[in-house]
């Protein structure tokens, strides 16, 4: 313990990982940039420093409409998505990417997904554990609400990320980090100053 | 020889292969003004583009998976499997590695340990398997040069490792994960010996690469370099006036009539056939590929192959065959920060039952358990704030340890080029028989109740042994080296026996398996070559 380094707060030094090798490693921060560059609907809930970043790039790169009005079974997606995993904010462009790739792996996704989000409006059902209990009989809208609630923690469409007909949606995005941001970093994504590893990880209570 | 061949490339040391060991020979005797020429089977790879597919791929347990195969130089992939290798015999020594410039040192856990003095000695001591025909001391010197070039951070706190020490290591050792430091405390004194592991990973600003900041994904690529890949001395060897010449597949080495290698011979993508002449060449390209191409390097007075006169080409294949455990610890260790590994159990790795069964080494995994957790989670069934929890809980306190069991060289177990499978520039595949015997079973009934005992020392729960010998990628023995040119392929210096300019720098040479990874040993070896030749040149 003789090397043991000041210790550091994980939580504050979020914002950028500096590249650190001649080899073309992107900041993290970089990247989500690029990521923004050409999405005009992302500006909206973006810091000033970004949106400034981001208008500038704007006036050079096709523009990209967002989810329009108009796609009511998207929108109908998010909302069912935020349902279903209850999570503060979800991204809409991995949310559009999933529900493309979820369509895309089964022909009766879309209808499934429309008769679950309709099941909850029916009943009333405003949080997940009681329209798991309140689909359990059902097998075909068990098995979307479980569908969905995968992709959106792995990341992953298709058998649980372990053959090769899978696809990645997100990565460092996938819900299941959201769970554990305090204490492990996402592989690839260095959160902290070396040597942060030592201490053990200060647990945020508020989360769970 | 054929009527498509184009031009002759020539170079006083031609070396087949770019991994560590073909990059370290090519450096320092390009450092000495020789004229170099490396060819490396596969593409030239980027490190930004193996991270993102990394990020990219659904299989992340897969370690070959950001690592695509080409079809002019095929390499194992197992997601889907391309039954690249053809594995045969009781047991599959289904291996991993790299056909890239820089080779299968972009992923692997960098442990950078020294064999122990013992195991140079395996006949004397205990009757089994065989000597080195070199000592530990002979290879000290040549260690230390390795930890040096590969950057290698170990305890020098006065730990024990059981390999003497001449030098301290360049760089103290990392502090450990509160995984490890956890670990240690529960494992050491409760009859085991848990210790640091020397690794070739930055504790610090080395070699002008960064230290390391706990990305933790050592395997399947380090996004930063502050691990040591086999890259970088192929850039130093470049940089120091070598020529590495990537999609370069050789298939044919070629004698003259003095037993002396005139060329090789490769193709390019596209099948074209090259000739490559020099004055010494250097096999340097992984425990299976060099074997299989001196097999298939045939011609009238060496109907056997290559180098092969005493017929222990492709022979005595070993590996660590690997069991391991899984649990749940009754307290949040919180695996995942840092880098994956950073501890050994090293109390088995020698001692007089090496007579009756193998020694092995444990080790503790530090690779964050989110995406198990998570899977495990969803399976389950679990919404809500119960699957939060359980994502939580299991990223928390899964426990997970492997063993290295050193196997003995049987001429048995071998690899042998395929008469049916042939890829697609027409060379044959590898076909590999193997078959693990009582020596390692006896073995790994104890490394069982071991694990058993670690477990309970955690309370653990779920309890999941994986007792598959599964190969660990440490490819040994296939080009054994030995003091007898009757049973062994190299002499002590690494230079063929039949073949007077003919070097092989690979763990193929290691005559004994021991227990830990083989490649500061290779480093160490083809350092050693370089000195050799250096002195001929």
């Amino acid at each position: 313990m003789k090397q043991r380094p000041p210790v550091v707060d994980e939580r504050s030094s979020d914002q950028s990982i500096p590249a650190a090798t001649g080899n073309g490693v992107f900041s993290a921060s970089r990247r989500k940039l690029m990521l923004l560059a050409g999405v005009s609907f992302a500006v909206m809930s973006t810091p000033r420093w970004l949106q400034q970043a981001s208008a500038q790039t704007i006036s050079s790169t096709p523009v990209i409409p967002p989810p329009s009005a108009g796609n009511q079974q998207q929108t109908n997606f998010m909302a069912l998505s935020a349902l279903l995993t209850a999570a503060p904010k979800l991204n809409p462009r991995i949310g559009a990417r999933l529900y493309s790739a979820l369509s895309a792996q089964a022909i009766e996704f879309e209808k499934q997904a429309a008769a679950l989000w309709q099941y909850s409006l029916d009943h009333q059902i405003k949080d997940v554990d009681n329209l798991a209990a309140a689909v359990g009989n059902d097998s075909a809208l068990s098995l979307v609400l479980h569908g969905i609630i995968s992709a959106w923690y792995l990341g992953v469409v298709g058998d649980g990320g372990v053959t090769d007909g899978a696809k990645v949606i997100a990565f460092e995005q996938a819900l299941m980090f959201d769970q554990v941001r305090d204490a492990v970093v996402v592989p690839t994504y260095c959160r902290a100053a070396p040597g942060y590893w030592v201490t053990q990880p200060a647990v945020l209570k508020a989360r769970i | 020889m054929a009527g498509n061949s184009v031009g002759t490339l020539a170079a006083d040391v031609v070396i087949v292969g770019s991994g560590v060991a073909g990059a370290l020979v090519a450096h320092q005797l390009a450092l000495s003004g020789a004229s170099v020429l490396v060819l490396e089977a596969g593409p030239r790879l980027e490190r930004w583009r193996i991270v993102e597919n990394y990020r990219n791929t659904p299989s992340k347990d897969d370690f070959m998976a950001p690592y695509p195969s080409t079809k002019y130089a095929p390499h194992p992939e197992y997601t889907p499997e391309n039954n690249y290798l053809i594995l045969k015999g009781t047991h599959k020594y289904n291996s991993q590695y790299i056909r890239a410039v820089g080779g299968t040192t972009w992923h692997w856990a960098a442990a950078a340990w020294r064999f122990l003095p013992n195991d140079f000695k395996m006949k004397t001591l205990y009757g089994v398997g065989r000597d080195w025909p070199i000592s530990y001391d002979e290879l000290e010197p040549y260690y230390y040069r390795a930890e040096v070039e590969l950057g290698v951070s170990g305890p020098n706190d006065g730990t024990d490792l059981g390999s003497p020490r001449k030098q301290p290591y360049p760089m103290d050792h990392l502090p450990l994960s509160w995984n490890d430091q956890r670990f240690s405390a529960v494992v050491n004194g409760a009859g085991h010996i848990v210790v640091s592991e020397p690794v070739a990973r930055n504790s610090r600003a080395y070699d002008q690469r960064p230290n390391c900041c706990g990305n933790n994904n050592c395997m399947p690529i380090c996004p930063i370099a502050a691990m040591y890949s086999g890259i970088i001395h192929v850039e130093k060897a470049e940089k120091a006036g070598a020529r590495v010449l990537a999609d370069a597949v050789v298939y044919r080495i070629e004698v003259d009539a003095k037993e002396r290698i005139s060329a090789v011979h490769y193709k390019d993508p596209e099948g074209v056939t090259h000739r490559v002449t020099g004055k010494y060449f250097v096999l340097a390209a992984n425990g299976i590929e060099i074997p299989k191409l001196m097999l298939i390097s045939t011609d009238d007075r060496h109907k056997n192959g290559i180098g092969n006169s005493s017929d222990q080409v492709g022979r005595n294949l070993m590996d660590h065959p690997g069991t391991g455990v899984t649990f749940l610890a009754n307290e949040d260790l919180w695996p995942g920060r840092g880098p994956i590994e950073m501890t050994s159990i090293v109390d088995m790795r020698d001692g007089a039952f090496r007579a009756e069964y193998a020694a092995k080494k444990l080790h503790l995994n530090n690779m964050a358990q989110t995406n198990h957790a998570a899977q495990t989670a969803l399976k389950d069934g679990l919404v809500g704030v119960k699957l939060n929890q359980e994502i939580r809980r299991r990223a928390a306190r899964t426990v997970n340890i492997n063993s290295f069991h050193d196997i003995l060289p049987d001429p048995e177990n071998r690899i042998r080029p395929s008469s049916e499978k042939r890829d697609a520039l027409g060379i044959p595949q590898p076909e590999i028989t193997y078959s693990i015997n009582d020596y390692v079973k006896k073995s790994a009934v104890l490394t069982h109740q071991a694990y058993a005992s670690i477990a309970a020392m955690f309370g653990g729960t779920e309890i999941k042994f994986d007792d598959d010998f599964a190969p660990n990628n440490h490819i040994m023995g296939a080009t054994i080296m030995g003091g007898d040119p009757r049973d062994s392929v190299v002499d002590a210096h690494c230079r063929s026996h039949d073949h007077e300019n003919l070097f092989i720098a690979s763990g193929s040479v290691m005559p004994v398996a021991g227990t830990v990874n083989c490649t500061l040993t290779i480093a160490a070896l083809s350092l050693r070559i370089a000195d050799t030749l250096r002195t001929v040149l």
